[in-house]
């Protein structure tokens, strides 16, 4: 009954933050909506036991994407310049396939029900051989990691050529700004230097968030975490030291060259791991292997593939953050 | 003890409750941007506080009520920061307070205007001039004076010593 | 006990809609932001209580993170209005000076 109150609460708000979000026309607005948007998601995944994506979302929707749009806003325009379009056909067929949609989740069964499809083939099994093949407490990093390890091999790439399209887009070329003199500019326009309390309490809470970054990358088997999460909360991190310290002393903190060189490590790593363990006679990505107790083996591999993720999130945040403020000021 | 510890630990949930729900009608009903930032402010840290002592005390021995602590610490810092930043950007934006003080007139510093620079310049020559009374007809206008550039600092360390030198006469 | 979290967790919601409420009207843009971190607060709250209630403390650390990243995006927003002014004075120098 408690879940049926909260779902109802939140998934009305979704509702109408969603309307909301459409409706306006400046995108500020719309930025901040998206905001409480990922915020009413994340503790809906909570309430719906699923600790690993609500951490996820509320990191990266809610924080980071957040500073990436404002980054992005401050490049472009603020209010939508669309031109006034027909909306009837849009509607009618935003409407009809919602409706089939709709329909079709009245088959759907319950949430929980046992004798669901879902609950029959692969995940009892992955529930019952944890413990025996694996033994780690959190089983979904050990489906994340070992069971799927192939999949999440393919989002690791997925995000790696995110950030190799962001870069190609906007890149590293410096803007001319013939006018202004470049150093004048910066300094009111690129950092919080001059506001002492967000300074102050923006560096003291920046090896807190790592420090906390790098525990949740390591705690993920046995609670929730692993390497999406732990590399957004670390690359959160730095992005804070370069908002409050600017741009030019945030790289000076963290190099380019050492955040474009996580990007790829981390990706390279992981694949590393699976064909050390094709060298050493199993199959790829087959952790057993890797050491002279299979169970032993599976969570060094799962160690060393977390950290390649982490790697490469932390490297691909930190990257498109550089690569919009460097972009400076139209 | 274990009764007294969930009657203790249910009274500040609920006064907890009860001081964040204020926060949000209060949000909902106060007239303009500073005084719903107000409300917003006060009754976060507030309640988060009381909120988060009632959950320590249910926690046990464990880790779990360090873990209560370091959410309260944090929010306690973060929370008060982020509503002077955003006081910060209000201000920098042009907007300001529509309320007046006793005599009804508006207060000094929080005259409308449209640009932001040049009479951002001329407020601040008042505040350094007549910085004893404007710091006790309101206290918004605190966060106005770091909004100010770099070159306006030893003005208003200049100004701050005569009241220092007056203070400790009286004393 | 378990009515004490549900009441509680019941304020907290309805703070919450408020909050978006406020969101959604707010006049101007700073009204919108305070909504947003009046939000987020209330989330991590709402994620704590949450956790007493389902039994499962160890859900905390979604709280904790959370609370570290909620004041990024106020922030951001304070480093956007401050080059925005500084964006406006800039171009009304260049038009003054055409």
């Amino acid at each position: 009954m408690m879940t049926i109150v909260f779902s109802l609460f939140l998934l009305t708000m979704l509702v109408i933050v969603a309307v909301g979000i459409l409706r306006t026309d400046n995108l500020f607005t719309a930025v901040m909506l998206s905001g409480i948007f990922s915020l009413i998601m994340a503790a809906n995944f909570f309430i719906l036991d699923a600790a690993d994506v609500a951490l996820t979302e509320a990191v990266i929707g809610a924080g980071i994407s957040t500073v990436l749009f404002l980054g992005a806003l401050a490049l472009t325009a603020e209010y939508d310049r669309s031109p006034p379009v027909g909306t009837w056909v849009p509607l009618l067929t935003s409407s009809v396939l919602g409706g089939v949609i709709i329909f079709a989740t009245f088959q759907a069964p319950r949430l929980g029900d046992p004798n669901a499809i879902v609950h029959k083939h692969v995940a009892p099994w992955y529930l019952e051989k944890t413990p025996e093949l694996i033994d780690v407490p959190n089983v979904v990093t050990a489906v994340l990691a070992s069971f799927r390890g192939y999949d999440t091999l393919g989002e690791v790439f997925v995000v790696f050529i995110a950030c190799i399209g962001v870069m190609s887009l906007l890149g590293r070329v410096r803007p001319r700004r013939e006018s202004i003199e470049e150093g004048e500019f910066d300094k009111r326009t690129d950092n919080l230097r001059h506001h002492l309390i967000p300074r102050v309490v923006g560096k003291m809470l920046v090896p807190f968030i790592v420090l906390f970054g790098l525990y949740v990358q390591f705690h993920g088997d046995f609670g929730p975490g692993g390497g999406f999460q732990a590399g957004a909360l670390i690359a959160a991190g730095i992005i804070l030291y370069s908002l409050v310290e600017g741009g030019r002393r945030g790289r000076e903190l963290v190099p380019e060259w050492f955040s474009s060189m996580l990007v790829a490590l981390g990706a390279f790593t992981y694949t590393c791991v699976g064909v050390v363990s094709m060298a050493m006679g199993g199959r790829f990505l087959d952790y057993s292997v890797l050491s002279h107790d299979p169970i032993h083996g599976q969570h060094m591999g799962i160690l060393i593939i977390e950290a390649g993720v982490g790697m490469t999130v932390a490297g691909v945040m930190i990257t498109i953050f550089h690569a919009f403020s460097r972009r400076g000021i139209r | 003890m274990n009764l007294l510890i969930d009657i203790a630990s249910a009274v500040l949930l609920l006064t907890g409750g009860f001081f964040v729900f204020v926060g949000g009608f209060g949000v909902m009903r106060m007239p303009e941007f500073f005084t719903r930032m107000h409300a917003a402010s006060l009754t976060d840290t507030g309640g988060a506080a009381l909120i988060l002592l009632g959950l320590m005390l249910q926690g046990g021995f464990t880790l779990v009520p360090l873990k209560l602590a370091a959410i309260f610490l944090f929010l306690f810092l973060t929370s008060p920061t982020a509503s002077y930043a955003l006081a910060n950007a209000a201000l920098l934006s042009g907007v300001r307070t529509a309320c007046r003080n006793e005599t009804g007139s508006p207060l000094p510093e929080n005259q409308p205007h449209t640009a932001t620079s040049k009479p951002a310049a001329v407020s601040s020559a008042k505040a350094s001039a007549g910085k004893t009374a404007a710091a006790k007809v309101s206290r918004k206008a605190a966060p106005a004076k770091p909004a100010k550039t770099v070159a306006k600092k030893p003005v208003k360390t200049a100004a701050r010593k005569p009241a220092k030198k007056t203070a400790r006469k009286k004393s | 006990m378990e009515w004490v979290y549900f009441g509680t967790s019941i304020a907290i919601l309805v703070t919450m809609v408020l909050a978006v409420a406020r969101g959604l009207i707010g006049p101007t843009i700073f009204d919108r932001v305070l909504a947003v971190n009046m939000f987020g607060t209330k989330t991590v709250l709402f994620l704590a209580v949450i956790a007493f209630l389902s039994g499962r403390p160890d859900f905390l650390d979604l709280a904790l993170a959370y609370a570290l990243i909620n004041f990024i995006g106020v922030f951001a927003v304070l480093l956007f209005f401050q080059s925005r002014g500084v964006r406006r004075e800039a171009e009304a120098e260049r038009e003054a000076d055409k």
